[in-house]
């Protein structure tokens, strides 16, 4: 009797987990029963709705940029992947994510693209990098790929899809690395999954309204950072013009709208954009760093 | 009446003097484009200037420097400003008028560009996706890169960037 009030007690307590904060059941003991596990379950599962923990988000994106790294290598040009991480860094410090560990790499590809993993890893390739012309322009290109990691565009886009299996299990796999440095079944397996996902999501892109979303933020985070917005809309430009005839930006417009078409898209927010008179492009400094 | 002396496909000095956008430019090559839609030729680089002439969709022009939303264009009407969203710019592009270096240097970058494309790996189609094996050791390689808070804002500082509002 005793334990099936304790049992009946328990199962109002774990439902009220799924809905409350977990914090409130640590160290609760009900019966002599110790119910932080209880709230540890609650935990995972709440996560599994409302989003992932940063540590998860990051060994998500870890392995995600891993995919992307056994794709393509990052350039050995130290200069330009310094130059690159600064101006991204400084970027971030306007952004909703100031404080998560932001990576940036310059792949050695001469195809045209760039692209995000979640937990603040960012690429650009060389091709792209060698077709700009200023600070102003690199830092719309990053401030894209800022806008997908903040809005958490691409564990959306797993979750969704239900490409990581059930998400429950995504919390069990963190965490769960082998002291000796080698990776442990679970975690092995969590990588498996990551990976084969990562392809998916790489391969299919993000919806296009992930993409527009995406451009609009990065006009706004360019111009809180005191860069020049329109250069932004110079580089779409230019994509404009070269994507016809250019077989490097195959992958980039499969998963992407057309240039032209997010033009239009920015033509909209372009109209109410505020743009200070003080914004800059700094031709020169990007010259300087990355040539 | 020209407002403008125009050298061939450069734009002369002058043209750019009181712009603190363009203080440091020299002269800038100019790209090809064509109006999207019927827009205005205007005198300088906002709406409410004079209008120099109206041109029609799908007129050719040459594109010099950029500021703002506007490029400077030279046309078979004259010269002035068009908003930048009127304007295509033409395929085989590979600069717009963004860049402050002559026309020496930016024969130097492409030259440059076209080494790094030849020795650049083609390695982001679908494919090559598909086939990837994941590099973890390519991933601890940013590390090395890594910008702190401090340093990044130091950066911006050195531009006269602003620094976050917070």
């Amino acid at each position: 009797m005793r334990y099936s009030t304790t049992i009946s007690r328990l199962t109002i307590l774990l439902a009220s987990v799924l809905v409350m904060s977990c914090a409130a059941m640590r160290g609760v003991n009900v019966g002599g029963y110790d119910l932080t596990p209880l709230a540890d379950a609650g935990d995972k599962i709440a996560k599994s709705t409302a989003g992932s923990t940063e540590q998860e988000e990051t060994e998500i994106g870890r392995h995600m940029a891993g995919t992307l790294l056994g794709a393509s290598k990052l350039s050995r040009q130290q200069n330009q992947q310094r130059y690159v991480n600064r101006v991204g860094r400084l970027l971030t410090l306007h952004s909703t994510r100031p404080n998560l560990t932001w990576h940036f790499g310059v792949l050695n590809d001469s195809d045209v693209n760039a692209f995000a993993a979640p937990g603040g890893y960012v690429f650009v390739t060389s091709g792209l990098l060698n077709m700009l012309d200023s600070e102003a322009q690199l830092a719309g290109v990053l401030a894209h790929e800022i806008a997908h990691v903040t809005h958490k565009d691409y564990l959306n886009a797993m979750r969704s899809n239900n490409l990581l299996g059930a998400a429950l299990d995504v919390g069990a796999f963190v965490g769960s690395a082998a002291t000796d440095g080698k990776m442990s079944s679970t975690e092995r397996e969590f990588a498996q999954r990551v990976v084969n996902a990562s392809k998916q999501v790489y391969a299919r892109g993000l919806d296009k309204s992930d993409e527009y979303a995406a451009d609009k933020a990065a006009l706004d985070l360019m111009t809180d950072a005191g860069y020049d917005p329109y250069a932004f809309v110079a580089v779409m430009q230019k994509l404009e013009a070269r994507s016809a005839r250019d077989s490097g930006m195959a992958l980039l417009l499969q998963t992407h709208p057309s240039p032209t078409d997010r033009l239009a898209e920015m033509s909209t927010t372009m109209d109410t954009m505020r743009v200070p008179s003080t914004v800059q492009t700094l031709e020169k400094r990007f010259q300087q760093s990355v040539r | 009446m020209r407002k403008y002396t125009i050298t061939n496909t450069r734009f002369a000095p002058r043209l750019l003097l009181g712009s603190c956008l363009l203080a440091t430019a020299l002269a800038v090559q100019a790209d090809t484009g064509q109006t999207t839609a019927a827009t205005e030729l205007k005198q300088a680089p906002n709406a409410s200037s004079a209008t120099v002439s109206q041109l029609s969709a799908g007129q050719s022009l040459q594109i010099g420097t950029r500021q703002g939303a506007w490029y400077q264009v030279k046309t078979p009407q004259g010269e002035g400003w068009v908003r930048m969203l009127s304007v295509r710019l033409q395929g085989g592009t590979t600069r717009s008028g963004e860049s402050t270096m002559s026309g020496l240097a930016s024969l130097a970058q492409a030259s440059r560009s076209n080494t790094t494309v030849a020795t650049g790996v083609r390695g982001l189609s679908r494919q090559q996706l598909q086939n990837a094996q994941e590099d973890l050791a390519e991933v601890a390689r940013m590390n090395q890169y890594q910008v702190s808070a401090t340093e990044a804002q130091q950066f911006a500082q050195a531009a006269g960037l602003p620094a976050p509002r917070r």
